[in-house]
């Protein structure tokens, strides 16, 4: 059956997961790269803690260092950005280059992590693999007579104060609506004075701050490792598909549908079928594929000629005719 | 001192694996515009069905019942596996067989939902099957889970000298790669090759002149990831054991700057990209072998030199070194033929290359079912 601790561990992947995938589905929105190096911002973000708590050598306050993280994973998204993606879209180059060309971004600054964390350990002498970092954070806190672990509650507070910014900016600010603008119709908002160029910095930044401020949420309750924004990054993927890359509210609600298959349903099959937990990854990908099935993925870079979702609705309509 | 035959023995077979993996890929991007970013796993589905049917087929000639995985069986195969050379190839070339219609069928089925969404989404779905079934397999008993098979017997366990047996396997896999190049060759330049462009260049349009693409992207699909799951059997029988993690994404990602470095759209192009690549990676591990203990570990550079080519290229070289070339169709043959025209002597022969050429064709087309054009 499941526990409490399986729900909370729920919200828990439901907040990680829904801070890496609404800004992957955004930057796809609005610049048609589908990013691979969206988990290395989250790593990056989630190694801030811990490069700050080893190489001080204290305990890192929790609220500077979510800006700190925001700072990093903005930055080098925004490099990324200006070094790789803009130069093609100014070509305009193919989706799919796009996607290779984010390919090897993720490759060369993964590496490069890797190289400097190397480095790092061998100036420092503690080991920055596989380590939590020491945030000042109290264990648990009393909530109307209950103890709660404070790490969940701050999370889970961090989450909705990131998503209420991010739904106030892109409703409210004017730059949040030349964001939208150019998501819905590039060539309409262009021709209404937007720069796009100005517009997919922004977003790019706030992709990948968003992405970090996941890691971040990450490295609360695990150990990280420079896989560590690899190892969600697929089931970050099905959270956006689920939405398919054009929805921000279908994106977070992909998030918990990932979740929950993940952490509860996981718990029901195992123990009514029987089913090992080390399917779990098998379970979210057969999310991923029967979305695929059921709903293919509308709009933005969905299959044009393929959707027999409309033939199924011609057929039953031609069932009730001959009734 | 440095064994100067070894790492080209070794370089070799290495290339010839990698070679026939990014000539699939190329078959699958550079022609037909499928972004496949799970190529490792049907490498992968490929290994583990031949080293499994391999050491179960020994296990059970020899009388054995041990489980593949365990360490009498290791032992028990390293008894028996120069003992019988007939069977050694004959297992050897039924496994082969196997992986490819494991992996192709693997390729079709997945096919299926992915082929009806764009582009992008194929990229994620086949991406994701390909780490799934790697988790899949970590956490799978019957094949060793995470500590995989070991012990894999080599087809040329018979042949006593190592130099000689290992020689023999390049052999044998440059011949593997030999076939697959003028397959793909003659696939490419072939009418059906041209409905293959067609669809990279324009879907709709070939859909609208009546091209069953999904058809035919399947079709590919599974005849590409047939010949991957080969290369993975002979890496499998390479190296003598298969592990879960040696299938990790970064292996397709490798195959992919093979094929944007040499140029897509052109088999030759693959091969030189693997030849860079594949030296890259030999020099980076015999470095990692003479200088141990530097401050940054070579791989790290390496992969990093891997990502930013693939950057650098699609930037200022989108083509890569080698572009495509235009399709010899028909037309653009006689145009050669009547070039040619003043050269007599040579004609001859290359009439009857030409007909030998038209000849084995028509039986590759009889194959894979289809009439010649």
């Amino acid at each position: 059956m499941a526990e409490l601790a399986n729900v909370i561990n729920m919200a828990w992947y439901i907040c990680i997961y829904s801070l890496m995938a609404v800004p992957l589905t955004l930057s796809y929105r609005t610049s048609k790269v589908l990013n691979f190096a969206h988990g290395i911002y989250a790593t990056v973000g989630a190694y801030m803690p811990v490069l700050i708590s080893k190489g001080l050598k204290m305990s890192v306050p929790f609220i500077p260092v979510i800006f700190v993280s925001f700072a990093f994973g903005a930055t080098l998204a925004v490099i990324t950005h200006v070094l790789v993606f803009s130069p093609l879209i100014k070509r305009r180059s193919t989706p799919v280059t796009l996607m290779i060309a984010s390919m090897g971004a993720w490759i060369f600054i993964k590496y490069m992590f890797y190289a400097v964390l190397g480095v790092l350990q061998k100036t420092w002498l503690t080991p920055l693999f596989y380590v939590s970092p020491d945030i000042d954070v109290p264990s648990t806190l009393s909530l109307v007579g209950i103890e709660v672990n404070a790490k969940f509650l701050f999370t889970l507070a961090l989450t909705a104060i990131v998503f209420a910014l991010l739904a106030f900016f892109l409703m409210k600010t004017k730059t949040g609506m030349a964001v939208r603008a150019i998501a819905d119709n590039l060539e309409l908002a262009q021709i209404s004075g937007i720069s796009r160029e100005k517009i997919l910095m922004v977003t790019w930044a706030i992709s990948g701050g968003l992405a970090a401020i996941g890691g971040l949420a990450w490295s609360l309750f695990a150990y990280v490792s420079p896989e560590t924004g690899d190892s969600v990054i697929l089931q970050v993927f099905a959270c956006s598909v689920i939405g398919g890359l054009v929805s921000l509210p279908l994106t977070f609600i992909g998030s918990i549908i990932i979740s929950f298959t993940e952490n509860v349903l996981i718990v029901f099959l195992h123990s009514y079928l029987g089913i090992e937990y080390s399917f779990r990854p098998f379970l979210s990908f057969f999310v991923l594929v029967m979305t695929i099935l059921i709903r293919p993925p509308a709009g933005a870079g969905g299959g044009l000629p393929y959707r027999y979702l409309p033939k199924v609705k011609a057929m039953c309509k031609s069932i009730f005719r001959m009734r | 001192m440095f064994d100067l035959i070894g790492f080209l023995i070794s370089w070799l077979t290495l290339f010839g694996i990698y070679a026939i993996l990014s000539l699939c890929l190329n078959m699958e991007i550079g022609y037909t515009g499928m972004a496949n970013f799970g190529l490792v796993a049907f490498f992968g589905i490929g290994a583990f069905v031949a080293s499994y049917t391999s050491m179960s087929i020994f296990l059970s000639f020899y009388g054995y019942d041990y489980p593949v995985y365990s360490l009498d069986a290791i032992i028990a195969i390293g008894k028996v596996a120069g003992r019988t050379p007939w069977l050694n190839i004959v297992v050897f070339l039924f496994s082969l067989a196997l992986s490819f219609l494991v992996a192709g069928l693997s390729g079709y089925l997945i096919s299926y939902p992915t082929l009806r969404v764009g582009p992008a989404f194929l990229g994620i779905t086949i991406l994701s099957f390909g780490e799934m079934l790697r988790v899949f397999m970590k956490h799978f008993t019957p094949t060793g889970g995470a500590y995989g098979i070991l012990g894999i017997p080599h087809p040329f366990a018979w042949v006593s000298d190592p130099a000689l047996k290992n020689l023999s396997f390049l052999v044998l896999t440059l011949a593997i790669l030999a076939g697959t190049l003028v397959y793909f060759e003659l696939l490419a330049n072939s009418p059906y090759g041209r409905v293959l462009r067609s669809i990279r260049e324009d879907e709709v349009a070939s859909l609208c002149i009546g091209k069953p693409v999904p058809k035919i992207k399947a079709e590919l699909l599974f005849v590409a990831s047939g010949i991957s799951g080969v290369a993975g059997a002979l890496y499998a029988f390479y190296l003598g054991s298969v592990t879960p993690d040696m299938f990790i994404t970064t292996v397709t990602f490798e195959v992919w700057s093979m094929v944007i470095l040499g140029g897509r759209g052109n088999n030759f192009g693959s091969l030189l990209g693997t030849l860079v690549f594949t030296l890259l990676n030999r020099a980076t591990s015999v470095l990692n072998f003479m200088l141990p203990g530097l401050l940054i570990d070579p791989n790290y550079i390496r992969w990093m030199i891997t990502g930013a080519l693939i950057v650098i290229i699609l930037i200022y070289k989108p083509k890569g070194l080698l572009p495509e070339k235009p399709v010899k169709t028909e037309a653009w043959k006689i145009f050669e033929r009547e070039k040619e025209k003043k050269h007599v002597s040579r004609r001859a022969l290359t009439d009857v290359v030409s007909k030998a050429l038209a000849y084995l064709k028509t039986a590759l087309y009889w194959l894979i079912g289809r009439e010649s054009g």
